[in-house]
């Protein structure tokens, strides 16, 4: 049983909700017994339900699976629509005869051999099976009637008899012997018809529920067929419905056409058998019109397959591939589809499958994938239309791209609840957007390669590499924006340096000028403040070899100082202000100890 | 008579030009920069020039850096004038002998002095 063909309510994908019902689909002379088709929202509508065919999913893979299987052309589907033809040809009005109806039901066997047919022949054949024994029970309940209404001719002569004779023989003249011989003779002719009468009631009750037993009979085993008919034909199984129709004239001979399914056995129909097998109550009202439905449907998906074919040469395949759509949708199991060859449906298998590649990418939002596609099938078919998927897609676009913008501007200004929202934001619209990746990537690189930033300070500031943050203090400063304790001991690192690079240029200048002196106070003045700088050791070793004494001396003086020998240290500071009288270090020297020698 | 007279003009003479604290010891310079507690309590005579006034104290006096000459090297030494010495204008350049005490700061501290 085809699942889809028997739930035609089932809830369409939430992502494709069911357009509106068509218009024309209900106005239509046929109401909605008909599936129509309505092309602008792909929608078939079918026993007053609704579905959108393209965005059925399990009606896609099901279609997808018909374009590739082969035709059904071999010799088994010929000997089936052979035997198809014969059963209806046998029946049809102008053949229809004991003989060729039992023909007809002899091939319903072998017909429901062949494993497309999924045993429904067999199905049908029992059916006209019990309608055969409901007969055969008619045929004796008529015997058996006849038998009673003879039997009940017999009492009621037997009746008349018993009254006539009952008067017979001279009544006596004396007037009261008279009255006491007719008392007399009443009484007998009771007595003779009373058992008469008793069973004369007995037969015609008989007669009379035989009647009732007989037509109950026949309506049962009608309204049996006729849910088989129902079925048959809620299944899209129209070749079906047009033998089994035929079948049913030939059992049922009286003319009654009356389809007492939706009245009768419909009312029972639980919720369970008509979700499986649709409403019976909304069937046509006569198996003419059940019949009438059906021829229509054959030919609608006639037509279709004949249209899809024209569409194929003109290489419009969309069209193609929505009219073959709509016709498998109709017919899937009559022979103008089954018989349709496997080369042909294959021309729009590729189209179709692209088709359905773009609904799920634009189910799931992904417009790169969608975007892609669109121009595989603009290329592939020339009907395609593209206006509603681009559409799709760069109002998607455009939408996340706002949303990435701001994302951005939030991570530069550090507002973390912004960034996240408008990056779930531009997520939900467009989850598979490459720049998405890209901008999330980027602000979480961002984030990474400023904890990597500070992860660098603290290490090169712990091991007092400040000529290492000075060299990289732009990444450091950007950094160490966001953290103000951070930022004031990068501050301090910088200042150091900044010192130690000044003393070492007006060092070079001082070199230049031949005061190896004055150099090596101003390497030693910014050694003091940085004395783990590599450049200024250097300097500082070599223009202590170029002013030795002088060096010696100062170096002599904070030796002593350091050691309290306030005396000695003044008289080295001096001797270094001998040797060098624009020392500072000299001055600052003789100015400390002087104050501390004074200090009362 | 002349010979009394000549004497007592050589006597004069040498009275005049002769170094009042010649029984002190004189002040090694280089001992002087190498250790100067080591020599804390010993008296000394110093000579030379007065090159720099490093600062003033009312209660300690004055201190100076005094220029000595010494094996043709030019020794510069800080020189503590104390506040009893405070009406002598002592300026630099000018040359003076002094007797000096390394105090208990190490510092050469003038006991008595004279311009030489």
């Amino acid at each position: 049983m085809a699942a889809w063909a028997q739930s035609p309510d089932a809830a369409p994908p939430a992502a494709s909700p069911a357009p509106a019902a068509p218009p024309a689909a209900q106005k239509g002379f046929l109401g909605s017994d008909v599936p129509a088709f309505d092309p602008g929202s792909e929608g078939m509508t079918w026993d007053g339900k609704i579905w959108n065919i393209q965005d059925q999913r399990v009606f896609r893979a099901r279609f997808e699976k018909y374009l590739n299987a082969e035709e059904e052309s071999g010799a088994e589907a010929k000997k089936y629509r052979d035997q198809f033809k014969e059963m209806l040809d046998l029946l049809s009005p102008a053949k229809m005869s004991k003989e060729n109806f039992r023909k007809a039901w002899a091939i319903l066997p072998s017909a429901s051999s062949y494993e497309p047919d999924a045993e429904l022949c067999n199905s049908l054949d029992d059916a006209i099976f019990g309608v055969l024994l409901a007969q055969q029970e008619v045929t004796r309940i008529d015997d058996q009637n006849r038998s009673l209404v003879r039997r009940k001719d017999t009492l009621e002569w037997n009746s008349r008899f018993a009254a006539d004779s009952s008067l017979l023989g001279p009544a006596p003249k004396n007037p009261a012997a008279a009255e006491q011989w007719n008392r007399e003779q009443n009484l007998k002719r009771d007595m003779k018809m009373q058992p008469l009468l008793t069973e004369l009631g007995e037969v015609n009750a008989s007669i009379a529920g035989n009647r009732v037993k007989k037509e109950a009979l026949r309506l049962q085993a009608k309204i049996e067929f006729q849910v088989l008919i129902a079925q048959l034909f809620l299944q899209r199984r129209f070749e079906h419905v047009l033998l089994a129709n035929r079948f049913y004239r030939a059992l049922f001979g009286d003319g009654d056409n009356q389809l007492r399914v939706a009245d009768d056995y419909a009312a029972n129909q639980s919720a369970k058998n008509k979700e499986s097998f649709g409403d019976l109550a909304k069937l046509p009202k006569t198996l003419g019109q059940l019949d009438a439905l059906a021829n229509e449907a054959i030919r609608d998906v006639r037509e279709g397959v004949e249209s899809f074919s024209f569409l194929l040469e003109k290489s419009e395949l969309k069209s193609a591939a929505e009219r073959l759509s709509e016709a498998f949708a109709v017919g899937e199991y009559l022979p103008e589809i089954r018989l349709l060859i496997r080369a042909k449906k294959r021309s729009v298998l590729e189209f179709t499958r692209k088709s359905n590649q773009l609904l799920s990418a634009l189910e799931v939002k992904d417009y790169e994938r969608a975007s892609t596609l669109v121009k595989e099938l603009e290329t592939t078919s020339q009907d395609f239309d593209s206006a509603k998927p681009l559409a799709a897609v760069e109002t998607a676009r455009t939408v996340s791209a706002l949303h990435l913008a701001k994302a951005r501007a939030a991570a530069t200004s550090g507002d973390r609840a912004t960034l996240e929202t408008e990056l779930r934001a531009a997520t939900e619209i467009w989850p598979r957007n490459p720049a998405l990746a890209e901008v999330s990537g980027a602000i979480f690189n961002q984030a990474d390669v400023q904890q990597q930033a500070l992860n660098d300070f603290e290490r090169l500031h712990a091991q007092k590499n400040y000529r290492q943050i000075f060299e990289d203090k732009v990444r450091f400063i950007a950094a160490t924006a966001l953290h103000p304790e951070k930022q004031e001991k990068l501050k301090q690192v910088l200042d150091q340096v900044q010192l130690a690079e000044a003393a070492l240029l007006r060092a070079a200048e001082l070199a230049k000028r031949g005061d190896a002196a004055g150099a090596w106070e101003s390497v030693e003045r910014g050694f003091s403040g940085y004395p783990d700088d590599p450049k200024l050791n250097q300097a500082r070793a070599e223009f202590t070899t170029q002013a030795a004494e002088f060096v010696r001396s100062v170096r002599t003086a904070q030796e002593m100082e350091r050691k309290q020998q306030l005396g000695s240290s003044l008289a080295w500071y001096l001797r270094a202000q001998q040797d060098y009288p624009n020392s500072e270090i000299a001055q600052d020297g003789v100015a400390r100890l002087a104050s501390l020698i004074l200090k009362p | 008579m002349a010979l009394i007279v000549l004497a007592g003009a050589g006597a004069f003479v040498l009275q005049k030009d002769g170094n009042p604290y010649r029984t002190v010891e004189v002040l090694k310079p280089s001992d002087y920069l190498e250790n100067a507690n080591s020599l804390r309590g010993n008296t000394y005579q110093v000579e030379g020039v007065i090159s720099s006034s490093l600062g003033s104290s009312p209660e300690k006096g004055r201190l100076f850096g005094l220029k000595i000459n010494q094996a043709d090297k030019d020794w510069p030494l800080p020189i503590l004038v104390p506040r009893d010495y405070r009406e002598l204008n002592l300026q630099k350049g000018q040359r003076y002998r002094l007797k000096v005490e390394v105090n208990d700061d190490g510092l050469l501290e003038v006991e008595e002095m004279s311009k030489s």
